[in-house]
């Protein structure tokens, strides 16, 4: 749920990258980091959780417009994927505005995709979040590796077993190279801008 | 004066912060613990910590115990804030940092000793029932999810249904109902089955084997039962004979393992009195279906037999390597009556078929199997008289 503050007229939304660990979660923001300068607000704050990092930054999106006069500010997160790290995920997924669940395009990889989408649709449900109603997208990473030989997933069948019921936008991409990645981080942030006007609206009309 | 105050139980220290730092507040956050007998504070100066308090502790260190401090009363008080800068970090890093330490156990949570009394008093409870586990599930499997939440009965004995789950998260108890009672058979958790195999030998409703009831909160996944089904029907009539054949065999153990819980059994309670021993080899692997007679399977303790179950024309004997029900001819022994005529089943072709099938039917055939080893020892526990401790096994 994004926070409207009312001082320096200001609506703050969450936006969480998920994923299995390795996924690219992490190279998806810093990439977003060093390559949004005009839009980053502030210094990426990375903590290291054992196997994987959790990043947070202030991000500034631009020319999505206001919303009742506010300027838009999200917060993009990294959520470590390890069970151990329940308080952090817990923090990091309240509010959550939206997601982005970023999967692992390799072969060997598919497992951990779908047990960490499960894991994700519990955790949701933990707050009482419907994952069928979160503005969502999938991104299949990776796909640069395709070219060094790597057996990868074809993006129907992973949209076929991820995307099945919840047909949202999906985007195949490579973090490392930066293809797509604005392209994924624009979607969601349409989505979750036109569910807050939803919101926003339906708050105004009550 | 209060200006916001509650408990850390509803609101966390890391979303109050959170709060507070949005709405760039100054002031003080006054924290109580009803296990300490001194308070903790936090500054904050437009939003952002500046220092902390918590006994000895001051600054950084002080902050992050704070969030070990999980069911504290806490209050902010809007003041004027003088006190020296003790902490350089952003808010979020304190807040990511110190849930992770939290996490990796780095930070005290107070109650401790409260918490671990309850884990191991909900570890030691109904420890002699044999646990049944599984793989992870194919999700292409999974139709829907539902929750069950503890002491719900998912599934009853006295109903028809066909629905076949795996079970996601969570742990339920398979009970036998009896004339004369209750008796839980086994403890089905993470990637076990709920649903017979029987069921796919007559689409439609089948009556229900035993009740299963919820122990803790569980998480089914609602298995594509059209999907599983078309599989068994393209399978060769000898497959679908050995499948209905084990579901015979899970069916009778149960029954026997019930009555066993229930009044106890005796070794000498039984004598295969007419029949003659099946000679099969310890490192046979072969298998045979009935063509004529009869077949009980039994198990041999020092005063006598224990019967397992009783099989006829069409059913299967024998040891399938690949599908172990932990009987014949290594722990059990089956004795045959005077008109009783077999024909050997040709195991290759079986193993070939098995191995072209799909992993998620693999393992719901295996979780059969399975169920039929883990009835059998829990009847044979009770014959030693012994609880059977707490046991185990994958499939």
């Amino acid at each position: 749920m994004a926070v409207l503050n009312a001082k320096n007229r200001e609506i703050q939304c969450k936006i969480v990258y998920y994923g299995p660990g390795r996924s690219g979660k992490t190279t998806n923001l810093e990439f977003i980091h060093k390559n949004y300068t005009k839009q980053v607000a502030g210094k990426m704050i990375s903590i290291d959780t054992h196997g994987d990092r959790t990043l947070f930054f202030d991000f500034l999106p631009l020319g999505l417009g206001k919303i009742k006069g506010c300027d838009i500010k999200a917060q993009l997160y990294t959520v470590p994927g390890q069970v151990q790290y329940r308080s952090t995920r817990e923090l990091v997924l309240k509010g959550v505005d939206g997601i982005v669940f970023v999967a692992d395009s390799l072969k060997v990889r598919r497992e951990k995709n779908m047990l960490s989408l499960k894991d994700m649709h519990e955790n949701l449900k933990k707050i009482g979040i419907d994952i069928r109603k979160i503005p969502l997208v999938f991104q299949y990473n990776k796909r640069d590796l395709e070219k060094q030989g790597f057996p990868l997933m074809p993006f129907e069948k992973m949209d076929h077993e991820l995307n099945r019921q919840l047909r949202v936008p999906s985007f195949n991409a490579s973090a490392l190279t930066g293809e797509s990645v604005g392209k994924t981080l624009s979607g969601i942030m349409k989505l979750t801008l036109q569910n807050l006007q939803k919101e926003f609206q339906w708050a105004q009309n009550r | 004066m209060t200006d916001l105050k509650g408990n850390l139980q509803f609101i966390g220290l890391g979303e109050l912060l959170q709060l507070l730092g949005g709405n760039l507040s100054t002031g003080r956050i006054n924290l109580i613990s009803p296990h300490l007998d001194y308070p903790g504070n936090i500054y904050l100066i437009d939003g952002n910590p500046v220092n902390a308090e918590a006994g000895n502790f001051k600054g950084l260190e002080a902050i992050n115990r704070l969030f070990g401090w999980i069911d504290a009363d806490y209050e902010f008080i809007k003041e004027s804030v003088n006190c020296e800068r003790l902490i350089k970090k952003s808010r979020m890093e304190i807040i990511l940092d110190a849930l992770r330490m939290v996490d990796d156990g780095e930070i005290p949570i107070l109650p401790e000793a409260k918490d671990k009394e309850k884990y191991d008093s909900d570890s030691d409870e109904d420890s002699n029932i044999p646990i049944i586990k599984g793989p992870l599930v194919d999700y292409i499997y999974v139709v829907d999810e539902e929750e069950f939440s503890a002491g719900k009965e998912i599934v009853n004995q006295e109903k028809f249904g066909n629905w076949f789950w795996v079970i996601l998260e969570g742990k339920a108890d398979v009970i036998r109902l009896m004339p004369d009672g209750k008796v839980p058979i086994s403890r089905l958790s993470d990637g076990a089955f709920i649903g017979s195999i029987g069921s796919f030998m007559r689409k439609g409703s089948l009556q229900r084997s035993a009740t299963v009831v919820a122990v803790t909160n569980v998480q089914l996944g609602v298995m594509d039962y059209d999907l599983l089904f078309k599989q068994y029907s393209e399978l060769t009539p000898m497959f679908q004979v050995i499948l209905a054949s084990f579901d015979n065999r899970l069916r009778q153990i149960t029954t026997n393992c019930a009555k066993a819980l229930l009044h106890g059994l005796s070794a000498e309670e039984y004598r295969p009195d007419n029949l003659t021993p099946f000679e099969q080899k310890n490192d046979e692997d072969a298998a045979y279906q009935i063509q004529n007679g009869q077949a009980v399977v039994v198990r041999r303790i020092n005063n006598g037999f224990i019967k397992l179950c009783e099989l006829e024309t069409n059913d299967v004997v024998g040891h399938i390597p690949f599908l172990n029900t932990c009987h014949e001819p290594h722990s059990a022994t089956v004795y045959v009556s005077s008109d009783f005529e077999f024909k050997p089943i040709d195991l290759k072709s079986v193993r070939k078929e098995y191995n072209q099938m799909s992993q998620t039917f693999k393992n719901v055939i295996q979780h059969t199997t399975t169920s039929i080893s883990v009835t059998t020892g829990r009847l044979f526990d009770t014959i030693k008289g012994g609880k059977g401790g707490y046991k185990e096994r994958e499939v």
